[in-house]
């Protein structure tokens, strides 16, 4: 009898700690809720949202979000009315991309040319993820559409099944958002006493060398694996729906630092990659532009990958000129190339 | 010696790997409400460090 009383006092107990960590975790969820109405992701759809008149929408990943000044298009259009929207969303991948496109195709005013930058392989790489990819700016594939994440995204059934129980819980979809500023107190107290290393909005600029291939050898094999490879399904979906809401899409080789145009834009191999990409385009009745090399000085870029902004500037006043020289539905890929 | 013995304890019950803190230690210690707020605590602070594995950082979110 004692015994039994202690385990029922022992289990009342366990049960009263366990409610308090539960509304800790509730309440958490709720503060993280309200913290993450400010992310990236958030504050770009909402402006996407707002925005009235869309005729110029520019889709990618950081290069474009930097690389893309709306103003300077604006201008540089002129007489030609346009409203340029960056639509651009650093770290994010093909999957997001559709998925924004799809929100700003939603506005009464219809996109009259979508503007589609890339980064070397994004074309064709195919939209394979696991849930740990799900982090920072791509979490927005939690709650923009998820649906159309688990349809577009390669995912094993595991992974599937967390990510449809995980984006219910806030503090797990927006986990980056906290992350990230502990993070910028981490790195702050970790480069004290240390030479100072060049940062931009993005993160370290040296970390972006990263993102490039390992040498011109490397970059070679990659495209010759790409030369074989259709475009990849979240692209031709994404022609397909400007298209159909009769737009034009531009794809755009996005301007890249001289270091990455000597060491691997250079070699024959991305020659004929980009052969058959102009060629991929051309078939879904798409427009390719190379503009791989025309930003030309270093200064213009902060790091291997993003323009300055005058840098996107000079990028954005260029595509708008191409852009106006184009008529409706009678641009060949060659005369942009 | 005993004080450090003493930390090492406490450190095994507030982390989980002992049952009983040790003796001499505040009552309130075992109390379920402290146990809750202690718990529910410490689950944010793994979520608040759990960052990405890849070696490439963008922080930009």
């Amino acid at each position: 009898m004692i015994s039994s009383n202690a385990a029922s006092s022992s289990g009342k107990k366990f049960l009263v700690s366990l409610g308090l960590a539960a509304g800790i975790l509730i309440a958490f969820n709720l503060l993280v809720q309200h913290f993450a109405r400010n992310s990236v992701p958030r504050v770009l759809v909402r402006q996407l949202d707002a925005t009235r008149g869309i005729t110029h929408l520019a889709l990618g990943n950081s290069l474009i979000a930097a690389g893309f000044d709306p103003s300077a298009f604006d201008a540089s259009m002129a007489p030609r009315p346009a409203v340029a929207f960056n639509a651009g969303l650093g770290a994010s991948g093909t999957v997001e991309h559709l998925m924004i496109l799809q929100r700003a195709l939603q506005d009464a005013d219809p996109v009259k040319v979508v503007i589609y930058g890339f980064f070397d392989f994004q074309l064709t790489d195919p939209p394979t993820a696991t849930l740990t990819d799900f982090f920072g700016n791509r979490a927005v594939a939690f709650y923009l559409d998820p649906a159309m994440a688990l349809r577009s995204y390669q995912m094993s059934p595991t992974d599937r099944i967390e990510f449809e129980l995980l984006r219910h819980v806030p503090m797990m979809v927006e986990r980056a958002g906290i992350w990230g500023n502990v993070e910028k107190i981490r790195r702050a107290m970790g480069a004290v006493g240390l030479p100072h290393a060049d940062t931009n909005r993005f993160g370290r600029a040296a970390d972006f060398a990263l993102l490039e291939a390992r040498s011109p050898n490397d970059f070679a094999s990659q495209c010759a694996v790409g030369q074989t490879a259709a475009l990849s399904e979240p692209v031709l979906q994404m022609i397909a729906d400007a298209h159909a809401h009769g737009a034009q899409v531009v794809i755009v080789e996005m301007p890249m630092h001289p270091y990455h145009q000597s060491h691997f834009y250079a070699l024959p191999a991305w020659d004929n990659y980009r052969d058959h990409l102009n060629k991929l385009v051309e078939a879904q009745h798409g427009t390719y532009l190379n503009a791989s090399d025309w930003i030309e000085r270093p200064g213009e870029f902060v790091d291997h990958l993003h323009l300055t902004p005058s840098g996107a500037q000079d990028f954005s006043r260029r595509l708008a000129t191409r852009i106006r020289e184009m008529a409706p539905g009678s641009v060949t890929t060659s005369s942009l190339r | 010696m005993r004080t450090l013995m003493w930390l090492k304890q406490m450190l095994d019950y507030l982390g989980g790997a002992a049952d009983e803190p040790p003796v001499d230690s505040p009552k309130f210690l075992t109390a379920p409400i402290f146990l809750g707020l202690w718990w529910g605590a410490l689950i944010i602070m793994v979520v608040l460090f759990s960052g990405q594995t890849s070696k490439f950082i963008y922080i930009d979110f």
